[in-house]
């Protein structure tokens, strides 16, 4: 997994590259544990060149959304490719997930 | 007309070495012809059943052996994932329901809806013998010879 990460209109949009699988999960939760710090944070994961997302992100994202529930921060996810949609569909997930078709609507959506 | 094609590979059982097994089996499937959504179903399969066997069929223990073996064939692809672990029946297993969104535990859950077939028996000597399979989907014909 690669990531890079930017801020954007008080938005902090981490783009990630490559599977959100079981061998990049500690990786993963330590990053949104970082960018998720601090009451008010702005979150955006851009998930357009993410290949793959197997059950252990698809439970660090859930675990994100309640971190950020927790904080008082903001946490959404942007451009997921299809396959990585249709996990969050059969895991029923994109019923509690902030999910945005494209990262400048997540930008929208968060800075307001 | 040909048999499917078998190959195998030997894998520790270590998180670290999912994202190779995956590319090998996804390198062998793209390479018959297999579209899209029938890669794609089979790296999650695989990947999730990975996962299972190092967290639970092997407890995490990170010397232990898995070994796969791939047949391809024109109507359909099979992994077979072979554990000498603790035994374990996916069919026996009742994931729990998906109501409420949780931090993990989707795994089998995933297995079943992406794959046209699974199927799980003991293994000669210990430990379980994992079927998974893929229909080739139509659209993805398999390359002329």
């Amino acid at each position: 997994m690669n990531v890079t990460t930017e801020e954007r209109s008080g938005v902090k949009v981490a783009a990630l590259e490559g599977a959100l699988g079981v061998a990049a999960a500690l990786e993963l939760r330590d990053l949104l544990d970082g960018l998720l710090e601090g009451p008010g944070a702005k979150v955006l994961l851009d998930l357009g060149a993410v290949t793959l997302i197997d059950s252990s992100g698809v439970g660090i994202l859930v675990t994100a959304h309640r971190l950020a529930d927790s904080r008082g921060a903001a946490f959404a996810l942007a451009a997921a490719p299809g396959p990585v949609g249709r996990v969050f569909e059969l895991t029923r997930t994109d019923k509690l997930l902030r999910i945005y078709a494209t990262v400048e609507d997540g930008l929208a959506a968060l800075a307001a | 007309m040909a048999g499917p094609a078998t190959e195998a590979l030997s894998l520790a059982s270590r998180v670290e070495e999912i994202d190779g097994a995956r590319r090998w089996v996804t390198e062998r499937i793209r390479a018959a012809g297999f579209g899209d959504d029938d890669v794609w179903a089979l790296e999650l399969a695989l990947t999730e059943a990975l996962a299972n066997v190092i967290h639970h069929a092997y407890g995490g223990d990170p010397g232990q052996r898995i070994e796969l073996e791939l047949r391809v064939g024109e109507e359909r692809a099979e992994v077979t994932i072979r554990d000498y672990g603790a035994p374990f029946d996916p069919h026996a297993y009742e994931p729990e329901p998906l109501d409420t969104p949780r931090s993990g535990g989707y795994g089998v859950h995933l297995i079943r809806e992406v794959l046209d077939e699974v199927a799980a028996e003991p293994g000669a000597g210990g430990g379980t013998q994992l079927r998974l399979t893929k229909y080739r989907s139509p659209g993805s014909p398999p390359p002329r010879s």
